[in-house]
């Protein structure tokens, strides 16, 4: 406990006279613990506190012992396979681009105890099974994860399903492509939530990213997406030019972005 | 905010007249001070500052965080060979959702809260949805709802669960394939398919959160409910009329937790009484002394009633002096590096059956990543032990917990079939130490087989429907009554199958692989 002395008047005795220039070290002195001003000018410790003492939420400034922000986006995104995806299948390690307005980033002031991670998103997908006369031979990937302060967060991984066939799926099927649509996507559309916990964090700026994977679907080795893709335009639009013309398109899959947002919230 | 560094006004010289004016001067700053005036230049950082003695068992309840809450818990009825039931009743029933575009308030999820200060809120809102429908059909594999938060009358608009406009609609990629070899060239064309701008699946839970800052006055909080339609042409046609595939939130809850930045309170005594000088009154030791420089000293020298609640100013404590508002906490993640299945067989909404038996067994199983035991979806402390809920004096808390699990598939384990009625249930728990587990029943979630490759026939595959289910839930501990019969071993995530309709034993598979866990203990003083 840091104490605060009043040596003068202290030692003045009965009918003593005040001197002046001593009676400044009971208000100010740099000896310690000298002076009604001195030692409170920072020196204050638990141990001055009186023992019923509870801290109260109007003591408490601002923000010092929990804060946080959430950011997001509201106007659904497209993304395509092929226009930044990456021939091969490990979600871990190839690139990924950021999804648009589902991120946060804020100054932490103080080292904290935990930043706590929320990225919640509504997602709906045309991702293709891709067909060879009846065998699956790959299914394209489309995954995404969380990375906190640049580093992807494995456990935040998710897939996302297949929603779309060809009409001839599955080839041994009779009639063919009984009671199938060209896309499910309606029915597997739904909002994710993942969460990631950081302890014992410095101060600084952090962020949180949702990040996207989608392997390429030009696989130049297959040669059976033309068939593929005639197929599907058929069930759609049974008189579309593309297919009563012949025309050879490519097909690529997509992941739509609805309302998204990630929030960090911090704890001291 | 005052200042808190104070020196005295006067400094005398040897011949100087000590007059009780430049006195006043000088002592009264200091008398303020520990009349309210102390802030954070007053107290050492954390290295001997106010928290250094002192836990969280010596801050005032809701100093750092005030929970406000409302939760509901619908038991939907069903079990193994057992549909879930249409609509619960009573105080708890299920609440419809209904077939308007209408934003409209999921039955009870409101809370009204009154700010006397700027407040920051951290929100989660969860709640289980069912659609109608499993006793007969139709196999209707798309529900078309969105849920929301709601604050002060507005939706926030960056967290609904789908699409902003009705008139958003999603196209089918590609694009034109060599075209110069075809006469005329055909220019690239948007394809349209069918409208996905609405959470799909027939049964799902669905977790929502946000944080935001209050200002004073009232303020409501509320979830939020709407049906959306994938293809207009078909609202309120026979395929949507009430009664075959309505749309209802069963078990539902919604937590706002109150973090006060500018409380408004009132703060206990600082009774410091030292009055200044008048005018004719005489300068003597005992008047100096005694009533003023000793009376000052005295204060900050008193161990059991120096500084009071009523000295430090509003806001006059920060990071460096408080300690942290968690009496405990636990955090865990798992990256399963497989897919894991299992068709443990779900008893019942109020039953605490566990099972270790992973593909046969009846009842819980607890979540793992391929091992159990070292490998299970549990969080035990961060510092060890158990969490402390049992005593009055030191344990009074509230725990937060939140689990993530990446379902992949829901599906029926012997044939796939064009049936939904098969369920994954998934439910947050914990172990007393010494006793067996419990689940909370407000926590469960169900995810159904959202076969989304409905062909029949032998041809039929398997598609993952790839399901993120998260769950939430809380134990209150802020009154001495409260307090659970022992301390908690660990929090756990359990998982269980269900096929509804048919009779088979463990015939539903539930594949998950990833998940988290989060519990968070806010302790509270006694």
């Amino acid at each position: 406990m840091t104490t605060v002395a009043v040596p003068h008047i202290a030692s003045l005795s009965a009918g003593g006279t005040i001197v002046p220039a001593s009676l400044n070290q009971d208000f100010f002195d740099t000896t310690s613990p000298n002076g009604i001003h001195s030692e409170p000018n920072g020196g204050m410790n638990s141990d001055n506190v009186s023992t019923s003492f509870e801290i109260q939420a109007e003591h408490v400034l601002e923000g010092e012992a929990v804060g946080g922000k959430t950011s997001g986006g509201v106007r659904k995104v497209d993304y395509m396979s092929d226009l930044f995806g990456e021939e091969g299948t490990n979600p871990t390690t190839a690139t990924h681009v950021v999804v648009h307005k589902c991120a946060v980033r804020k100054y932490v002031p103080y080292n904290v105890s935990l930043l706590i991670w929320d990225v919640t998103f509504f997602r709906s997908i045309f991702r293709f099974k891709k067909i060879t006369e009846g065998e699956v031979v790959t299914e394209h990937g489309v995954t995404t994860r969380v990375s906190v302060d640049g580093t992807a967060i494995p456990h935040t991984l998710r897939h996302h399903p297949n929603t779309a066939w060809p009409d001839t799926y599955p080839p041994s099927a009779s009639p063919p492509g009984n009671n199938i649509e060209s896309s499910f996507e309606s029915y597997t559309a739904d909002f994710l939530h993942v969460q990631h916990v950081q302890n014992n964090v410095s101060a600084g700026w952090h962020e949180c990213t949702l990040e996207l994977f989608m392997e390429s679907t030009n696989d130049a080795t297959s040669g059976s997406t033309q068939h593929l893709v005639k197929s599907m335009i058929d069930v759609e639009q049974a008189d579309n030019a593309y297919s009563n013309a012949g025309v050879e398109v490519d097909l690529h899959n997509r992941i739509t972005f609805g309302s998204r947002n990630a929030s960090i919230w911090y704890i001291l | 905010m005052p200042t808190d560094y104070t020196f005295p006004v006067k400094k005398w010289a040897t011949n100087d007249v000590i007059s009780k004016e430049d006195l006043n001067r000088n002592l009264m700053p200091a008398v303020d001070r520990y009349n309210g005036g102390m802030g954070p230049h007053n107290i050492k950082s954390r290295a001997a500052a106010v928290a250094e003695s002192k836990s969280i068992d010596d801050v005032a309840q809701y100093a750092f965080m005030r929970p406000h809450f409302v939760v509901k818990d619908v038991d939907p009825g069903v079990a193994q060979s057992t549909p879930p039931t249409t609509a619960g009743s009573g105080p708890d029933a299920s609440s419809k959702i209904e077939d308007t575009y209408e934003w409209q308030l999921v039955d009870d999820m409101q809370l009204n809260i009154t700010l006397a200060g700027r407040a920051f809120f951290k929100i989660y809102a969860w709640c289980q949805v069912f659609r109608d429908g499993w006793a007969s059909g139709p196999y209707t594999l798309s529900s078309e709802y969105q849920l929301a938060l709601r604050v002060d009358g507005r939706i926030l608009e960056d967290q609904f669960t789908g699409f902003q406009e009705e008139s958003e609609n999603n196209f089918m990629p590609l694009r034109p394939h060599e075209p110069k070899s075809k006469s005329p060239p055909i220019p690239p064309k948007r394809i349209a398919v069918r409208k996905a701008h609405a959470c799909a699946f027939g049964a799902k839970p669905t977790l929502l959160t946000y944080t935001l800052m209050l200002e004073p006055g009232s303020h409501t909080i509320e979830l939020c409910a709407r049906r959306v339609f994938l293809d207009p042409r078909r609202i309120r046609t026979a395929t949507f009329t009430s009664g075959n595939i309505d749309v209802y939130v069963y078990s539902r809850k919604l937590i706002a937790l109150e973090h006060s930045y500018e409380a408004a309170a009132g703060s206990g005594d600082a009774n410091l009484t030292v009055s200044p000088f008048e005018s004719e009154q005489p300068l003597s030791k005992a008047d100096l002394g005694t009533a003023k420089l000793e009376a000052i000293a005295g204060k900050h020298n008193s161990a059991s009633a120096g500084l009071e609640e009523g000295s430090i100013h509003r806001g006059g404590l920060n990071h460096n002096h408080l300690p942290s508002p968690l009496l405990d906490w636990g955090f865990a993640s798992w990256n399963t590096a497989a897919d894991e299945t299992i068709r443990a067989e779900y008893q019942a909404y109020n039953s605490n059956t566990t099972t270790t038996n992973q593909t046969g067994g009846n009842g819980w199983f607890k979540l793992n990543d391929g091992t159990a035991g070292s490998g299970d979806f549990k969080v035990e402390p961060n510092g060890g032990g158990d969490f402390q809920t049992s005593a009055a004096a030191t344990d009074l808390s509230f725990i937060l917990v939140i689990g993530t699990v990446q379902v992949r598939n829901v599906r029926p384990h012997t044939a796939l079939s064009v049936d939904p009625a098969y369920f994954g249930a998934l439910g947050l728990g914990y172990k007393l130490s010494g006793g067996s587990d419990a689940i909370i029943d407000n926590s469960i979630g169900f995810v159904n087989y959202q076969n989304i490759h409905q062909t029949a026939g032998a041809a039929r595959t398997e598609v993952n429907s790839e399901a993120c289910v998260s769950l939430l839930s809380w134990v209150d501990l802020r009154t001495a009554p409260q307090m659970l019969a022992n301390d908690i071993d660990y929090f756990q995530i359990y998982g269980a199958a269900i096929d509804a309709r048919g009779t088979t034993a463990n015939d539903t598979r539930l594949t998950h692989r990833r998940g988290s866990l989060l519990v968070l203990q806010f302790g509270y003083q006694s």
